[in-house]
């Protein structure tokens, strides 16, 4: 099961020690950054989810942006998760040429 | 989700078309659509030398390595439209991608420099939309090139969802004469005209941006500063919620128009007989083209407005 972290946890996150000053075992995972371009914006969400439900959940339309994560797209079934650098790209172009 | 051509993991999922493909079974199927779509509406051929108008927006840059990879006679142009930041990161993108290849390239700069003659210049001048100015620009432009350089076709980047969005302003305002004229061949209407043709109208948005970046075409995602607001994204978006609820409507709305639609609008009234421009010696309806009566405009605002300050 996926353990959902408070945000206080996450800005805590690696330097977080234990009382006796040992690092703890876990690393806390830093929550996925999407970036919706050409408009720039930087969103931060965290929990593993569905890149369809990702999109749903913007307010996005199917299929009016690539899911970039790294060199690869991602499909609609395809799991993304905290620690993740996603961008989410328009594929629209308008004007009138 | 699994690719419909070979099994492997799929990366891109068209559910337009209800089906899914890895990365070499979407080149594959996107160049073959391509290479149809110029054999069914008889585009060109392999013998023809072909000018391809690129922005460095992912459409006409797509488009053109297509056209490279099924080994067309190809030749890229370039406009420079002198909108700011926007034109210059267009441009750039365009001698890179063109350079890579080791492929010709030909950039034509709107004199923006001596004469004032940039988009925004221009609109703001004559207080026209700068859309409006950038048509009449481009379509000049376009017609010369084309001309000078001795090509058989010009061959531009839209793709279906610019075909599906103007198909839908033209029914929304029953304008005959354009409906007569949506179409992705144009033969010349006169003999110095060349061919028109948009070997992309079936070829959605998502699938030719998603070739461009399997590809690793660079090109530019930022959108010109004056498309914000324009009607056609709003024509875009009503498509796309189409889209969305039945998936195949934007293709089946422009392919059935033009098998069922055209036959029918074909015979709206025809535009005058096209004489030649007194100052630029292009095809043109009156004495002078629409793009000289635009430039002398320019040049008559700017004198008016000297002479009230
Ligand atoms: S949005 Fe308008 S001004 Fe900008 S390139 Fe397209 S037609 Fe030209
Ligand atoms: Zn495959
Ligand atoms: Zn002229």
């Amino acid at each position: 099961m996926q353990r959902t972290l408070g945000p206080d946890r996450i800005a805590r996150g690696l330097s977080r020690r234990k009382p006796d000053g040992s690092v703890p075992r876990f690393r806390v995972p830093a929550p996925m950054q999407v970036r919706l371009e050409p408009q720039g914006k930087q969103l931060t969400i965290s929990g593993r989810r569905r890149v369809g439900d990702l999109v749903r959940s913007l307010g996005i339309l199917a299929g009016t942006v690539l899911v970039i994560r790294g060199d690869e797209l991602l499909t609609d079934d395809a799991f993304v998760d905290d620690d993740d650098t996603i961008e989410l790209r328009a594929v629209i172009s308008g004007g009138a040429g | 989700m699994k690719c419909k051509r070979c099994s492997a993991t799929a990366t891109v999922q068209l559910r337009s078309h209800n089906t899914a493909f890895c990365k070499p079974c979407f080149v594959f199927f996107f160049q073959r659509g391509v290479e149809r779509a110029i054999a069914r509406e008889r585009m060109f051929s392999r013998d023809e030398r072909i000018l391809v108008a690129v922005s460095g927006g992912k459409d006409s840059l797509a488009l053109w390595d297509t056209l490279v990879a099924l080994g067309y006679e190809t030749e890229g142009l370039y406009l420079g439209l002198g909108i700011g930041a926007y034109s210059s990161a267009s441009e750039q993108k365009t001698r890179t991608f063109a350079e890579r290849r080791g492929l010709r390239l030909q950039v034509v700069a709107l004199d923006e420099a001596e004469a004032g003659l940039g988009i925004p210049s221009v609109a703001a001048a004559t207080r026209r939309p700068a859309c409006s100015a950038c048509g009449t620009f481009k379509r000049h432009h376009f017609d010369r090139a084309a001309l000078a350089g001795g090509f058989a076709v010009l061959a531009t980047g839209h793709n279906l969802d610019d075909e599906a969005a103007r198909l839908l302003g033209n029914v929304l305002h029953w304008q005959l004469p354009y409906l007569a004229k949506q179409r992705p061949v144009l033969e010349p209407t006169h003999p110095r005209f060349v061919r028109k043709v948009r070997p992309l109208y079936r070829t959605s948005e998502l699938e030719s941006a998603t070739y461009a970046f399997l590809r690793g075409i660079d090109y530019v995602v930022e959108e010109c500063p004056n498309s914000a607001g324009a009607t056609q994204l709003i024509y875009k978006d009503v498509m796309n919620r189409l889209e969305n609820e039945m998936p195949g409507s934007k293709l089946a709305f422009v392919t059935d128009f033009l098998s069922h639609g055209l036959p029918l609008f074909a015979k709206a009234p025809e535009i005058a007989d096209l004489g030649e421009c007194a100052r630029c010696g292009m095809p043109a309806a009156g004495d002078v083209c629409g793009y000289c009566r635009l430039v002398a405009e320019v040049g008559r605002r700017r004198a008016q407005a000297v002479a009230h300050s």
